[in-house]
């Protein structure tokens, strides 16, 4: 009698017959290849560069960023103490009740199933930015890193995200659910920025993408950045080899987002409610009549 | 049901059973035996029984008492008061008793009870959507009498994303089915907590049709089901509903893993059934060549429509559908102005259209629909007189769901089973005490199939991590969970096993079969292109080839291509007098071994084999005479499955000794073939189509199958015809395999049964009284080819495969049954 494996080996090829396209198929043998390629190498120090932070609980790490005043001036990262935007002119909110967050998860398909590995959070402190990235490096300290963002968004906090409000805080909350944390984190108030880019720029700009609102608005360009695609297969290939390079990339890239989320956020303080549907020029941001 | 039946053989007392008060569906029943005394080789009459009640229980609700008063409801019929009350006491249960008892008011009652004294929720499972909708109107109705306001959604498909939060946070019941559970629910619980945590009631209807592959499924759906009700805190009760089968309470703890109290008494009153076994008469019996079921079946609904009564005629493929309603259609709707009194209604139709038939016949604007199994289940379609069988369904159960089809009115009902020529057929025709005495075939599932398993295994563990102590069913599955840490695909962590994929395991994994993709077929006549029908994958090579011709509603279009990597069928509207039916071959390599014995002068092995079935051409058959006016070749990917089986071969040696030549030879393994085919059913209680049969050589060299010219014939594994004495080694091996990737479980037994299964086999070859062979023992012969004696080569095989006297072989009932033979 065959053992599991065999017959499992055997019986593998006979499911559907997928309908694969040579551009597929090569891709796939070429990633099998890099990987059997790099497994031969063995562990390199280019593989398995250390990850910074510190380990808050066993498997959660946190790596913190303080940017002071005076650099924000520089950068232009600076805000107002107090803003009451114009999709939500309601609503004042100090500048340190902000919490502007991203995270980065093992796919995007949702469900139960979906990890929620890296967590970003910017935050004003004392005199400028103070940013957090939660990072999971084992699946046991899901626990963990569920309280850290229970935690972020405790008292008045005021959440800044892009798309947060359909992934990101449904993503969290799944997690509160499983692990038994019945939090009110996902009604904190929230600013998706989504929603005034589309409103102001759809049918404007090819999307909406983050990446576009950026070079749109902010006028940059990201060169060195890792696709956020990647994020669920270093995430993997740092679980089973322990690599942590791309890793690193991945944490680099929310940082890119969060820094992309922050002036965005700034530039559509500018961008009235009611702004006229016509192209904008990249870098530039339309001249509102009232302004 | 205990069928109260009294048989009786027609010779000796024909005319003893005499209607009380003449009615239309008696007097038929006169009729057809003073006339076709020939053709009806037995009678049983269920007689009428009143009904037995109970009065409502006093823990009821005040508001739920009065909607059940508003609609006249003011006692219970004894299995709904019994099944109340099992319920009360905390107990699961499963309720199996005939179509139209009212089964639903067994769980309606107490889920409603509930809903409006504690807020208890209920889910509802349906096989279908349309029977979750039908379930959701008849609750709303009960539920507006008296303005309970106990929600009530469905849940599928069709409903809006928009609609969907209101349904999880705010439905007191959720009906919906395996499949939304499976892909939708299950994998979102967290989204459901609510729902769950003040989960009740799991209601679960038409049990008896999760069985075989599909059972195998939802039995593994219901198992992540009881995790995430683990999770939740919550043991809710199970109710499911069964039609008449062998072993619902052990089929519905098979299913649900918990234990089940079982009632199959029913208390609601039925009027009288008649029930008439029909054989064709014989056109040459020597041969065993009669009149086609498919002729009388269409000569009974002639006369029962002439009759006014309303007729359901139950075929066993789709062709035959088409063809059954094209015949019926030429008698009763050859005037195009007026509405159609027929209609074909089965799987592959567009929904709307199906929606269209149910109605009108609900309304009685319909005299006779052909169907196949698709209408087994529980679809409302009102009430009917006569259920006419175009050949037996493959099972006892099957049988009497269909017959019971007719008569949900209390009034007399007839039903009518006509035997095909087929061994299986020509068998239960010939021994009705083979029907009439035994009670249901069990439904069978085997949940811990292999590759099933291990996709419910992923689903799970992508809705909960799995822990060192978690059990899985009752396995443990450790192994598994090391087997998909190995693919990446689950990280383990300490005690614990993760999901890390980025994909979403549910949505590779369909429940109704292991191949995915169904085709659609598009008719472009006139340029247009339009959508008219669907056909699954595992059919559309047997049905969608080019040059077949495929109908909807005995309406024929021509298949003009076939894109078999986009799953799309171009037709055109066609004016042709025949009807296409495929021709295939199949071929096997046994790839690993799991047990062996001997088995007479050769060996029995049971293992894992990989089947190749190809499609190699058509026949056009046409209308009426049925003769074959000509051929068409089919050029389609070979359709491979891996799956178990049971096999048998003989010494070279002892081929070489019994028989004169290798086709006799051939001739001999392809009737053994046969014949153990056909006991093996009967021995499985499976449906025919559930096991494959195949003769070749064990080592893929050749295969070989009864050709269209009635002869053995050798293939090749590259499809040419090979000359038998070209052969180096001859050493057929004959197989039976379960016909599901993976398989189901049905080799094992009969591999354990094997001496019974091949005395069950001699039985029946050398009880037939034919000549040299016939439908009803070894296959059919051509007229013409009688020289040949493929029935005696037959036996030679079984005789030679069975182990010699010492080793006694267990004798079944079956072959101590009268031996068949012609009238
Ligand atoms: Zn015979």
């Amino acid at each position: 009698m065959l053992d599991l494996r065999a017959r499992l080996g055997q019986l593998r090829g006979q499911t559907a017959p997928a309908v694969v396209t040579p551009d597929a198929e090569w891709s796939e043998r070429l990633a099998r290849l890099r990987l059997l390629a790099r497994e031969r190498q063995g562990h390199t120090p280019q593989d398995t560069p250390a990850l910074p932070g510190v380990e808050l609980a066993p498997g959660l790490r946190l790596h913190e960023v303080r940017v002071s005043a005076l650099r924000l001036k520089l950068a232009g990262l600076d805000l107002p103490d107090a803003l009451r935007p114009p999709w939500d002119p309601e609503s004042t909110v100090a500048i340190d009740q902000l919490r502007l967050f991203d995270t980065e998860t093992s796919g995007l398909c949702g469900g139960a199933g979906l990890k929620v590995f890296l967590l970003g959070v910017l935050r004003w402190q004392g005199d400028g930015w103070l940013l957090r990235q939660y990072l999971m490096t084992s699946p046991a300290a899901e626990e963990a890193l569920v309280r850290a963002w229970v935690d972020e968004c405790a008292g008045d906090a005021h959440l800044v995200s892009y798309n947060g409000k359909r992934f990101d805080v449904p993503a969290m909350r799944t997690l509160e659910t499983l692990h038994g944390l019945a939090s009110r984190a996902h009604e904190a108030a929230h600013w998706d920025l989504l929603y005034p880019v589309r409103r102001a720029f759809r049918g404007v700009w090819s999307d909406c993408r983050l990446v576009t609102a950026e070079r749109m608005l902010v006028g940059r360009e990201r060169h060195d950045d890792l696709p956020g695609s990647e994020a669920p297969r270093a995430w993997r290939e740092f679980l089973a080899r322990g690599h942590t390079r791309d890793l690193l990339r991945v944490m680099q890239h929310n940082r890119y987002d969060l820094e992309a989320l922050l002036r965005v956020f700034k530039a559509m303080l500018q961008v009235p409610a009611s702004a006229p549907r016509v192209p904008v020029r990249k870098g530039r941001i339309p001249k509102s009549k009232a302004a | 049901m205990s069928l109260n039946a009294v048989v009786s053989d027609v010779e000796s007392s024909f005319g003893a059973v005499e209607p009380e008060a003449p009615d239309r569906v008696a007097a038929l029943v006169g009729r057809l035996k003073r006339k076709y005394q020939g053709c009806i080789t037995a009678e049983a009459v269920t007689p009428a029984q009143p009904g037995r009640y109970q009065p409502i229980p006093d823990h009821l609700d005040p508001r739920l008492r009065a909607a059940l008063q508003s609609r006249g409801i003011r006692e219970l019929y004894s299995h709904q008061a019994q099944a109340w009350r099992v319920l009360h006491e905390g107990a699961h249960c499963v309720i199996a008793t005939p179509t139209a008892s009212g089964k639903t008011m067994c769980f309606n009652g107490p889920v409603l009870n509930a809903a409006l004294q504690h807020e208890a929720k209920a889910l509802y499972l349906f096989p279908t959507k349309a029977l979750a909708q039908d379930q959701v109107a008849e609750l709303m109705e009960l539920n507006r009498a008296a303005e309970l306001g106990v929600r009530a959604y469905t849940f599928d498909g069709d409903t809006p994303s928009d609609a969907r939060q209101a349904v999880r946070t705010k439905g007191d019941i959720v009906v919906t089915n395996p499949d939304m559970l499976h892909q939708a629910i299950l994998p979102h619980h967290t989204k459901w907590a609510q729902f769950f945590q003040s989960l009740r009631f799991i209601v679960i209807d038409e049990v008896h049709s999760y069985r075989g592959v599909f059972g195998a499924h939802v039995a593994n759906v219901l198992r992540r089901l009881q995790r995430i009700c683990d999770f939740y805190g919550v043991r809710p009760q199970y109710i499911c509903c069964s039609a008449t089968i062998g072993n619902p309470q052990q089929h519905a703890q098979a299913l649900t893993g918990l234990p089940m109290h079982a009632i199959c008494d029913s208390g609601a009153p039925r009027g009288a059934s008649h029930l008439l076994f029909w054989n064709p008469p014989p056109i040459n019996p020597d041969l065993g060549i009669r009149a086609s079921a498919r002729s009388q079946v269409s000569k009974l609904a002639r006369l029962t429509l002439k009759a006014g009564l309303k007729a359901i005629v139950f075929a066993q493929s789709r062709l035959m559908v088409e063809v059954l309603t094209k015949y019926l259609k030429d008698v009763f709707d050859h005037d195009p102005r007026k509405p159609a009194r027929v209609r074909a209604y089965r799987g592959g139709y567009l929904p709307d259209e199906r929606r269209l038939t149910e109605k009108l016949m609900r309304q009685g604007a319909i005299d006779a629909i052909v169907s196949t199994s698709a209408l087994e289940l529980g679809v409302d379609i009102g009430s009917l007189d006569v259920a006419l069988l175009c050949g037996y369904p493959g099972s006892i159960a099957a049988t009497r769901q269909r017959l019971g089809r007719a008569g949900r009115r209390q009034q007399s009902a007839l039903g009518v089973m006509v035997a095909s020529s087929d061994a299986l057929d020509q068998f239960v025709v010939r021994n009705p005490s083979y029907f009439l005495d035994q009670s249901p075939e069990h439904a069978r599932i085997d949940p811990d199939q292999l590759l099933i398993l291990l996709d419910h295994i992923r689903c799970a563990a992508f809705e909960l991590p799995f822990t060192e102590a978690d059990r899985y069913g009752e396995r443990d599955i450790r192994e598994f969970l090391e087997y998909l840490s190995e693919e990446g695909v689950l990280h383990r962590d300490g005690a614990r096993w993760h999901w890390i994929d980025d994909s979403y395991p549910a949505n590779a994994i369909n429940l109704r079969s292991v191949a995915d993709g169904n085709f659609v077929v598009v008719d472009r006549t006139n340029g247009k292109q339009t959508i008219i029908a669907e056909v699954d994958y595992s059919s559309a090579a047997l049905t969608l080839y080019e040059g077949a011709i495929y109908m909807v509603q005995s309406v024929p279009w021509q298949v003009e291509k076939l894109d078999w990597v986009g799953r799309k069928a171009y037709v055109t509207r066609t004016h042709v007098d025949y009807y296409t039916d495929a021709i295939d071959y199949t071929r096997l390599k046994p790839l690993a071994e799991f047990g062996q014995a001997q088995s007479g002068e050769g060996a029995a092995q049971h293992g894992e084999v990989h089947v190749v079935r190809r499609v190699t051409g058509y026949k056009k058959i046409r209308y009426y005479s049925h003769e074959n006016i000509g051929y068409g070749p089919v050029n389609l990917p070979d359709q491979e499955l891996q799956t178990t089986s049971v096999w048998w071969r003989l010494s070279p040696q002892a081929i070489d000794r019994e028989f004169r030549t290798r086709f006799e030879a051939l001739d001999g393994f392809l009737g053994a073939a046969y014949a153990l085919h056909t006991v093996a059913t009967l021995l499985s209680m499976c449906e025919p189509r559930d096991l494959g049969k195949a003769v070749g050589s064990g080592d893929n060299d050749w295969s070989a199958q009864v050709s269209s010219k009635g002869r053995g014939e050798m293939r090749s594994a590259s499809g040419e015809v090979l000359d038998v004495n070209a052969v180096a080694e001859f050493a057929p091996a004959v197989y039976l395999y379960d016909n599901y990737p993976g398989g189901i479980g049905l080799s094992r037994p009969l591999f354990e049964r094997r001496e019974e299964l091949l005395s069950a086999a001699i039985g029946l070859v050398s009880g037939c009284r034919c000549g040299p062979g016939c439908p009803a023992c070894v296959g059919p012969i051509l007229s013409g080819d009688e020289q040949r004696a493929p029935k005696s080569s037959a036996l030679r095989v079984l005789a030679l495969l069975r182990v010699p006297e010492g080793a006694a072989a267990e004798r079944i009932e079956f072959a101590a049954l009268p031996a068949p033979g012609l009238h």
